[in-house]
């Protein structure tokens, strides 16, 4: 079970309403240990980033423009020493905090998570075997990982495993959901890798993905070992239904997530963006203060339009298609990306068929919390 | 009265939020919505000696009667000993 809880959800549209900042992410670091081939992130590039005091200076003005739920990550956040100073402050701060890692280098840092529990860690599992984990991130660290994970657990820390399937790690899918269902964790996953943008690659390029139709695959099978072919019906059905003729179509020119409309992104050069897909636009919080950045970057998501095409498309309701996968697909907000199309296709003409061959339309009785978190939740 | 938990009272959007900190988070992996009055009665209870002080803080804030006041006030102390945040 991992739906968001109702009063998250509450919040999150309460803070659209108003543009309120209610969720903020802190990049605190762009080193990381791992140099995983998909990831914007890569361990050679070592850099200077902001200091404990900057970083004290963003949470509480963050605080005090109303953000409440928190994520840390990088890079990984853990390589910097300043981490259990940072940590402990915010927590004094009333943040709700999350922390996205590798888990690798977390073990030391156990006491102070169980002093101050987060809301929750969250710990990339790419591989599920040591010889494909070392040659998937470039790390020998599967076994402290794993390690890692179970005493974290065993702390009472509430963990969730993420994951992305890539065609490196295409055959570990079936062993990396293993590992989440005998270590009962929920497993976030998805087959869409980004194009590495931020890392100065050509818009739409991104060598370590699967094409857009193995995605798809991967991805439904993905869901079939994780919820089973009933539930996935559940889900398949939501996925499949169409738009309504009588939708306003302008709204689906509009940027529909939370992204710079109740959430930001702090770079670990101190720029606000969108979301860490979207190095676009960019406000300068550091120069104009946070609250200032903040109206910037919302009046300036509020200014972009997808295109037209994808808004007229009868899909449009479930299709995942975002403002960030147009950029760094395209290169600009309004052309449709065509890998995020073929990938979504792909998994609509899957989802046809497993509905037709399950045949128990009337006879699913799987708890739809179980298949209900958003299919593409970001 | 002893409040035995760490929670932090953020007003957000108008919105009294209670957020669990510390080891409170294992116990209530969530948060609380209060209302003004609720939110009122949190901020006052560490000085507060007894549910006689409470009420009269109450009445002096609110314009509201004294039974009213006296069940509100019953009801979110009894939901924070449920919870065991006080005694």
């Amino acid at each position: 079970m991992n739906a968001e809880p109702k009063i998250s959800k509450f919040l999150h549209s309460a803070a659209i309403r108003n543009g309120v900042p209610i969720t903020g992410n802190f990049e605190l670091t762009q080193n990381c240990n791992f140099s995983c081939p998909m990831c914007y992130v890569h361990e050679s590039r070592k850099k200077e980033e902001l200091g404990t005091e900057t970083w004290l200076s963003l949470a509480n003005q963050a605080k005090e423009s109303g953000t409440l739920f928190l994520l840390l990550t990088g890079g990984e956040p853990f390589l910097r020493g300043d981490f259990e100073e940072l940590y402990t402050a915010f927590s004094k701060m009333g943040f709700l905090i999350s922390i996205n890692t590798n888990g690798s280098l977390v073990e030391p840092y156990i006491p102070l998570l169980k002093k101050y529990p987060p809301f929750r860690v969250n710990v990339s599992l790419y591989a599920a075997e040591r010889e494909k984990y070392k040659e998937f991130c470039g790390a020998d660290k599967f076994e402290s990982v794993v390690r890692s994970i179970e005493k974290l657990s065993d702390n009472g820390i509430s963990l969730r495993l993420n994951s992305v399937f890539t065609s490196e790690n295409r055959s570990q899918v079936s062993e990396i959901i293993r590992f989440s269902k005998e270590h009962n964790l929920h497993l976030k996953s998805t087959a869409y890798s980004y194009p590495q943008v931020r890392l100065g690659s050509e818009y739409g390029n991104n060598k370590a993905r699967l094409s857009p139709l193995e995605a798809a695959e991967c991805e439904v099978e993905a869901d079939l070992l994780k919820f089973g072919k009933d539930a996935y019906s559940f889900k398949a059905k939501r996925l499949l239904s169409l738009a309504d003729e009588t939708d306003d179509v302008s709204e689906y020119r509009k940027v529909r997530c939370r992204a710079g409309r109740c959430s930001f992104w702090l770079t670990w050069d101190g720029k606000m963006h969108p979301c860490a897909m979207l190095p676009f636009p960019e406000t300068k919080p550091l120069e104009v203060g946070f609250d200032e950045a903040w109206r910037e970057l919302l009046q300036k998501v509020k200014e972009i339009r997808l295109p037209e095409k994808c808004s007229l498309c009868s899909r449009r309701k479930s299709c995942p298609v975002c403002a960030a996968m147009c950029f760094s697909e395209t290169g600009s907000f309004s052309k449709t990306p065509e890998y995020t199309c073929e990938f979504f296709n792909g998994i609509c003409r899957l989802s046809e068929e497993i509905i037709k061959d399950c045949n128990t339309k009337n006879e699913i009785t799987a708890d739809e919390s179980e298949s209900g978190e958003d299919f593409y939740e970001c | 009265m002893n409040v035995k938990k760490e929670l932090i009272l953020r007003e957000i959007m108008g919105e009294n939020v209670l957020v669990p900190s510390g080891k409170t988070v294992y116990e209530n992996n969530g948060l609380f919505m209060l209302t003004e009055t609720a939110a009122f009665i949190w901020k006052i209870l560490p000085d507060a000696k007894n549910e006689e002080e409470i009420l009269k803080a109450v009445l002096s804030e609110y314009e509201i009667g004294e039974e009213e006041a006296k069940k509100d006030i019953d009801e979110f102390l009894s939901k924070l000993r449920e919870m065991k945040i006080i005694d």
